[in-house]
């Protein structure tokens, strides 16, 4: 599992920021738009599912890297996906000059359906530390 | 009405603040970390319409043994304060060590109540611990609270209000054995016979024997303070020392061993979680991923809700400018405060979207591990983790920042961390780097304003390692700070939080910014008879006086006027540049500025803003924290040259590679 999460996010950030320094005019769901730092970003979340690998096979806590990695990584698509909400809203909303031509696959990337999965990673191992985590509200 | 004075005392980050703002109904800041607060701060609450209680929040400490200037606060106020009832506030999950504390308080003879507060976290943990016997072995009243679930309160006040009726005795709960005792006795005589000491006896002499005072400051008596210095050389101090410390401990031991059963508790997600962010390879890097994360909701998410206030503010500006009959009247409100203010006022979702991300820092816990993984890093310049606290809470304001520094126990790398902390870039400097960022790199604003902020950050580092080096020399201390364990953070503080810091923002336009828009518009209208923002003008005056020496940044006058002004709060600059470069006919402020304005140009005003002097508050802190008037002209000048210096560096390659 954490290979697997692993492998993808390392891909995305690599395409990422391979379309920066290229500046092919790659679709936005292949390159993350050439974001260098979302890139980067994303391959941190990579190396720590990763590191989690590494853990797991010589019977270590490997799953607090799946868990953070997660957690990171749900953070990381969160951020993605207001930001393709504001642009949403400000060419519908506002109607602005610079996004008549708009359409949601712009900002769309991969970052995004990575939610999915993490959320549910998280959801899952999370009920094991109910107890403990108790929001203090 | 009965008049009750109570101090809350206790360890860092138990809850004394979230108890004070349960019971007064104050607001004062609360934090996940240790040491969020710095000062003491009094309030009132009524109980049973009869009595006034005044409850004093103060600083948490572990011991009565003060090392940095935050502790001395509340060492001094429980020292020497006018109070009825001393209320410990306990973290109910951590009682062994929150209880050395207590030793200490019952030996100084204080009517003590224990707050004993996080009992939800306690519960959910699955701990037992039986409470009248706790306070029947300790000999003080101890009330089960949850200050945040505000349960308990009542019971609280109610053994306050009976404490405060008790007379006051020392009850001291520790025997501290052999090898000490005959030694605090002996102490103890001699200061009976000098009389005039106000706090207990026994106190002062273990006082007296920890080194904490000198005989010569309690005893003005010159033989009996001999006498004391005498019986103290007799013995091997360090050891006494040790000696107490452990007397403490088993005593604690003893009261909790048939009364305590601390709960299984599964494993602990906190300890998961600092398992890969605290990880020596990863942490850092995740630390970077999460900054990245704050500043692209800064500037992204917020850009929908800046248009719209953009939008409106124009509109009213237009609408004012061609309804008014008077002139002149018309261009003051038009040109200078609408341009002026609504212009600082298109960033309150950037400020406010930040605060929130800052508050979300604070109240999870992550600021202390970001504290503990810089560490290894700040050690490297002298200086250590708690020194980055005050850094991160200056991306918010740099006055708490800097007031901040106040649990930093060497002076010298306390006044380091002062003179380098405006260099992390506050909220109010931001609009400048959305604006030119915005206008010259609209792909990729949000990496350019993170960028900047990393430059702050390495100004910050370097300027640290080079006072380090030259005129404060000297060796760190050992950092200790406790990781508190993360919480899920409530909507409600963090929306208070993040109210009470942006609604500041809000205020600011409405007096300073305000103030200086109408000063610089009126510099750009007089005297009678120029056109607005003429060069003719006292403002084209100025600029032009001060041009040639920022010739070589790239800056034209207008500029340079709005970084004068922005000597008074940064938000000014902006304020300043609606002002004068609004003017010019038929063409917005942006296309004003991108016409003018090259892309190294504008690099370089963004890190000058980001590093000369971030306004007259700051300065004031500074001054206060320091108390020194040499420093504070340092600070200023330092910052300057710097500025001027990284400015022209980027401006000059920039030229080159554009
Ligand atoms: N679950 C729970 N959390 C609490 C309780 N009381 C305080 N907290 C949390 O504990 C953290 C620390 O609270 P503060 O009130 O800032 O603690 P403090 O003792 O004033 O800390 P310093 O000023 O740093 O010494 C915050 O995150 C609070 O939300 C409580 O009764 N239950
Ligand atoms: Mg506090």
């Amino acid at each position: 599992m954490s290979l697997v999460l692993g492998l993808v996010f390392f891909t995305l950030g690599g395409l990422s920021i391979l379309a920066y320094f290229l500046g092919e005019e790659w679709p936005a769901y292949v390159s993350s738009n050439g974001n260098l730092m979302l890139g980067l970003a994303l391959i941190v979340v990579g190396a720590i599912f990763l590191t989690g690998v590494m853990r797991f096979r010589s019977d270590m806590d490997g799953e607090a890297f799946l868990i953070v990695g997660c957690m990171v990584g749900l953070s990381i698509s969160l951020v993605t996906l207001l930001a393709l909400l504001a642009d949403a809203s400000e060419a519908y909303l506002l109607m602005s000059e610079d996004f008549v031509d708009w359409v949601p696959m712009d900002d769309f990337t991969p970052a995004m359906p990575m939610m999915i999965p993490c959320a549910a990673i998280l959801w899952y191992k999370l009920r094991e530390f109910k107890t403990v985590k108790r929001s203090s509200s | 009405m009965l008049d009750i004075g109570v101090a809350l005392i206790g360890n860092p980050n138990v809850g004394k603040t979230s108890l004070f703002n349960a019971l007064t109904g104050a607001r004062q800041h609360v934090g996940n970390w240790p040491g969020v607060t710095i000062g003491k701060k009094t309030g009132t609450c009524t109980f049973r319409r009869k009595y006034t209680i005044n409850i004093t929040d103060l600083p948490g400490i572990y011991s009565m043994s003060a090392r940095s200037p935050d502790e001395a606060v509340a060492n001094e106020f429980i020292t020497t304060a006018d109070i009825d009832v001393v209320v410990q506030v306990i973290d109910s999950t951590n009682l062994e060590r929150n209880m050395y504390l207590t030793t200490q308080l019952l030996d100084m003879g204080r009517q003590v109540v224990l707050a004993l507060n996080m009992s939800d976290l306690a519960d959910a943990r699955g701990d037992t611990l039986d409470v009248n016997k706790l306070s029947d072995f300790l000999g003080t009243p101890a009330v089960r609270v949850s200050a945040t679930e505000k349960r308990g309160l009542d019971d609280l006040l109610s053994a306050i209000v009976v404490a405060s009726n008790r007379e006051k005795t020392a009850r001291p709960l520790v025997n501290l054995g052999q090898k000490v005792e005959p030694l605090v006795q002996e102490i103890e005589r001699d200061l009976r016979q000098y009389g005039g000491i106000t706090s207990s006896a026994r106190w002062s002499s273990l006082m007296l024997i920890e080194g904490l005072i000198e005989p010569g400051d309690l005893v003005k008596d010159k033989e009996i303070a001999e006498r004391i210095h005498a019986s103290l050389r007799k013995v091997d101090r360090e050891d006494i020392e040790m000696a107490i410390v452990d007397r403490r401990y088993e005593k604690i031991s003893s009261v909790l061993a048939g009364i305590y059963r601390r709960g299984e508790g599964k494993r602990s997600l906190s300890d998961e979680i600092d398992k890969v962010v605290t990880n020596k390879y990863l942490g850092i890097p995740i630390f970077l991923v999460l900054m990245w994360g704050i500043f692209e909701m800064t500037f992204v998410v917020a850009t929908p809700f800046m248009d719209a206030i953009d939008q409106s503010f124009s509109w009213l500006a237009g609408f004012v400018s061609e309804n008014m009959q008077l002139e002149w009247l018309a261009s003051l409100l038009g040109d200078g405060i609408i341009s002026g203010v609504g212009f600082v006022l298109v960033f309150v979702p950037n400020i406010f979207i930040m605060f929130i991300m800052l508050s979300l820092l604070e109240d999870t816990g992550y600021l202390a591990r970001a504290a503990f993984i810089m560490d290894r890093l700040m050690s490297k310049i002298g200086l250590h983790g708690k020194s980055f606290i005050p850094m991160l809470l200056g991306l918010g304001c740099n006055v708490p920042a800097i007031m901040a520094t106040r649990t930093i126990e060497d002076p010298k790398s306390r006044l380091i961390t002062i003179l380098t902390s405006p260099y992390i870039s506050c909220s109010a400097r931001l609009p400048v780097y959305v604006l030119f960022a915005g206008i010259i790199f609209p792909r990729d604003a949000g990496t350019v304003v993170f960028v900047i902020y990393l430059l702050g950050i390495a100004v910050a580092i370097v300027s640290a390692l080079a006072l380090r080096k030259t005129l404060l020399r000297g060796e760190g201390t050992p950092f200790i700070m406790e990781l508190p364990p993360y919480r899920v953070p409530s909507a409600k503080s963090t929306v208070i939080h993040m109210w009470e810091k942006g609604s500041m923002y809000i205020r600011k336009a409405g007096t300073v910014i305000l103030l200086g828009a109408v000063m610089i518009w009126a510099l750009a209208s007089l005297p009678w008879g120029v056109e607005y923002g003429a060069e003719a003008s006292y403002a084209g005056s100025l600029g032009h006086l001060l041009a040639p020496l920022f010739a070589p940044l790239g800056f034209d006058w207008r500029i340079v006027v709005a970084l004068v002004f922005g000597f008074l709060a940064k938000e000014v600059v902006v304020g300043a540049l609606g002002v004068l470069y609004g003017a010019e006919e038929g063409q917005g402020l942006e296309e004003n500025l991108q016409n003018g304005m090259s892309a190294s140009a504008s690099l370089g005003l963004m890190s000058f803003v980001l590093i000369y002097t971030p306004c007259i508050a700051t300065l004031g802190v500074i001054w206060k924290e320091t108390r020194s008037v040499k420093w504070t002209a340092f600070s200023i000048i330092y910052s300057l040259i710097v500025a001027y210096a990284v400015a022209f560096v980027i401006f000059t390659i920039g030229n080159v590679v554009w």
